[in-house]
């Protein structure tokens, strides 16, 4: 079955895939965020949605935020993405 | 629209504490904040009770579930209209099962001919359906088939072919199994007239009801026996006996008019629907009537009817002296009652007996009729 991150990972060399394994987000056109990795969503408004990660805090900014899909791992996140910051 | 969802509606705070919880063990879909305090979403139809459970247990309220997606219509339409479809379906099964014949009843015959009979018919009906049954023909096809048969009825009564048979009767002398001439009645004879057969009374005998008047049998010059059909006119005098008893003091129970009807409507032995009243009365008497409703064998529905009337009691104490007459006559009307058409009264008379508050009267009619018949 096609992964999209499996895919990604087979073009680098000389890399860590290890690392890969922490978290992994995606922006769609600034519509739509796919992350996967998160552990526990911290903040939940329309203009902003944030969430843990294994080493830090991600933060979303945007409008019209629907939180389209939110499992124990994974969220997709649709509405005008603006800014993603990873602290 | 082919997705089962259910959307919650909650309100607390610290909502996304709640909703890392849940999403541990159900997926979320659609989460939208509405304010500070109150947001909606999905999880699938399935999982909706469990949400509801984890939603109470992280604090949270829940303000609103609603439904959504063709399983949920699909449940939703079973559980209104399920009912309906199910009556709708039991009137189809009742009304084409009510006219099929289902039981096969034959009545009048010693019970191996029955079953030889009821196998016939089994045989011989082109189907169970009432339509297609002709009981005219079934009843020639059986007169001709079992010689033993002199007449047949053959009629549908609810889901039963009802066969009444009346067995041929051979003649007496046929049988060559004579009985002897017992009498009917108790009785003096008072005259006797033997046509065939062996004396067993004289005149002036006084005979029990089974007692054996003539004998099947004669003998002739040599002592020989020979059996014959006993026949003799024996005429008795038969004693029509019948008793009233008066009580000086006695109680009896009037009903006061009163009443109250419970009805109840029974599927076999239970009890489906009833509409049973609490009791007022404190003396009452019960009647109870059934008759069934159905006269199918599937669906055996009884309505059972019980009334309860009020009766009061009452002390009657009264006078034999003054009551002599009305008892007389009651204790002769019991008497006339034995009393059969053609025959003649010959004599009345009563005797009374008297015990502590209590006067017995005996009335007996003498009648003369043959007792030999």
């Amino acid at each position: 079955m096609f992964n999209f991150f499996d895919e990604i990972k087979n073009k680098v060399t000389n890399f860590d895939h290890n690392l890969l394994n922490d978290y992994n987000i995606v922006n769609l056109s600034g519509k739509l965020l796919y992350v996967e990795g998160h552990q526990g969503v911290t903040v939940l408004s329309n203009e902003t949605v944030a969430f843990k990660i294994k080493k830090g805090r991600v933060v979303v900014e945007g409008e019209n935020f629907i939180l389209n899909e939110l499992t124990c791992n994974t969220l997709l996140l649709q509405g005008k993405i603006n800014k993603v910051e990873i602290f | 629209m082919f997705k089962n969802r259910t959307t919650i509606k909650v309100s607390g705070l610290n909502q996304e504490r709640a909703l890392n919880n849940i999403s541990k063990k159900v997926k979320i879909f659609k989460f939208k904040r509405e304010d500070e305090k109150h947001s909606q979403f999905e999880v699938e139809f399935k999982h909706t009770k469990q949400v509801k459970k984890l939603i109470e247990e992280q604090g949270l309220e829940i303000v609103s579930i609603s439904h959504s997606g063709y399983f949920y219509k699909l449940k939703k339409a079973f559980l209104r209209y399920g009912i309906i479809a199910g009556i709708i379906i039991s009137i189809i099964f009742y009304i084409v099962q009510f006219n099929l014949i289902l039981k096969i009843d034959v009545r009048g015959g010693e019970s191996v001919e029955c079953q030889e009979i009821k196998n016939f018919v089994k045989e011989n009906m082109n189907s169970n359906f009432k339509s297609s049954i002709s009981t005219e023909n079934l009843e020639i096809m059986i007169k001709n088939n079992f010689d033993y048969v002199s007449s047949v009825s053959v009629a549908i009564i609810g889901q039963s072919l009802l066969i009444n048979l009346n067995p041929a009767v051979l003649p007496e002398e046929m049988e060559d199994d004579f009985q002897p001439l017992v009498s009917g009645y108790d009785g003096m004879i008072t005259k006797i007239n033997l046509i065939q057969g062996t004396l067993n009374v004289n005149e002036g005998d006084i005979v029990q009801k089974g007692d054996i008047l003539v004998l099947p049998y004669t003998t002739d010059a040599e002592g020989k026996l020979y059996q014959v059909q006993p026949k003799a006119e024996i005429y008795a005098d038969v004693w029509l006996t019948a008793s009233s008893s008066h009580y000086d003091y006695k109680i009896v129970s009037l009903r006061t008019g009163n009443f109250v009807t419970d009805i109840e409507v029974l599927l076999g032995d239970l009890v489906i629907y009833t509409n049973n009243h609490d009791l007022i009365f404190e003396e009452y008497e019960v009647e109870s009537h059934s008759k069934p409703l159905t006269k199918n064998l599937l669906l055996p529905l009884t309505l059972r009817k019980t009334i309860y009337f009020e009766i009061e009691t009452e002390e009657i104490i009264s006078n034999f002296d003054v009551e002599k007459p009305r008892i007389i006559e009651e204790a002769r009307q019991k008497a006339l009652i034995f009393l059969e058409e053609n025959d003649i009264i010959i004599q009345e008379s009563y005797f009374i007996n008297e015990g502590a508050g209590c006067h017995i009267v005996n009335y007996t009619i003498t009648i003369n009729k043959n007792i030999g018949e």
